[in-house]
């Protein structure tokens, strides 16, 4: 009887085990599945013109117009945004939203002013990355 | 039990990525059907004249385009717009002409660049 009890209690134990660890690992797939649904959505466009760049040789500022032309809305700040000319990457950014638009949602402009850059007349490859690892391309010349 | 539970989820997380990849397909089927071609670009003292044309198989909406002068976005500065010489519309076919009206006093030769929703874009120079 002793014998059964135990043996009852122990199967009890690792079925409860078993199916929180289940659990877990269901919420976890669809965690996972989420966040690869959002990646798919999620896409930009720097849109400036690659031959009449915005930059600022005094204030050494480059101004770039980063469109979101996914589907979700994307979070934006210097941790969340990357930019990198030639490969160097720049942290020292502002960011400008349209007039009255908080959020950057699908279809708005992320004006992303970088600071402290020397670009001399030359030509040069910028990539901005933004959340989930999505990003764009462009080749751009100074004149 | 935990098979069913495990079932359960791998089939709802893959129903929810195939129809996220269907839009994916979409919004990339979209992008490579989406074409225009700046036809002029004129102006007078204060105002920029612009005429666009669909020459793509998307239907695009006007509320969706930028305009970057000189490489500075001035899409604020739209103040009229019309297609195929309606101004009540949003929607800009396959073939029709965009009018676009903007306050702001250039100088000839500057760039005019037109981006659409999706990112793509046509430039050309005012004449």
């Amino acid at each position: 009887m002793i014998f059964f009890i135990a043996a009852l209690v122990v199967s009890m134990a690792i079925a409860g085990t078993l199916i929180s660890t289940t659990q877990k690992f269901s919420g976890d797939i669809q965690k996972k599945g989420g966040s690869m649904g959002d990646t798919l959505l999620t896409d930009i466009k720097v849109i400036n013109d690659p031959v009449a760049m915005p930059y600022n040789s005094s204030n050494k500022t480059l101004t770039l117009y980063i469109k979101n032309t996914g589907s979700t809305t994307l979070p934006f700040s210097n941790a969340t945004v990357l930019v990198m000319i030639n490969g160097t990457y720049y942290s020292n950014m502002t960011f400008v939203m349209p007039s009255g638009v908080k959020t950057w949602g699908p279809q708005v402009v992320l004006t992303v002013v970088v600071h402290e850059v020397t670009l001399p007349k030359n030509d040069y490859r910028l990539k901005v990355v933004v959340h989930g690892g999505v990003s764009d391309t462009i080749t751009f010349r100074i004149n | 039990m935990v098979a069913t539970l495990l079932m359960t989820a791998i089939d709802s997380t893959l129903m929810g990525v195939e129809d996220r990849f269907k839009e994916a397909q979409d919004l990339q089927s979209d992008y490579a059907r989406t074409a225009f071609r700046v036809d002029n670009v004129t102006n007078n003292t204060t105002v920029m004249f612009i005429n666009v044309t669909n020459i793509g198989s998307n239907l695009l909406k006007v509320s969706d385009i930028d305009v970057l002068v000189n490489g500075t976005l001035v899409t604020d500065k739209i103040k009229l717009h019309s297609v195929g010489g309606s101004n009540a519309t949003d929607l800009w076919a396959p073939s029709e002409r965009l009018y676009l009206e903007l306050t702001i006093k250039v100088n000839s030769g500057v760039r005019v660049s037109i981006v659409s929703g999706n990112g793509v874009s046509a430039s050309g120079v005012l004449t």
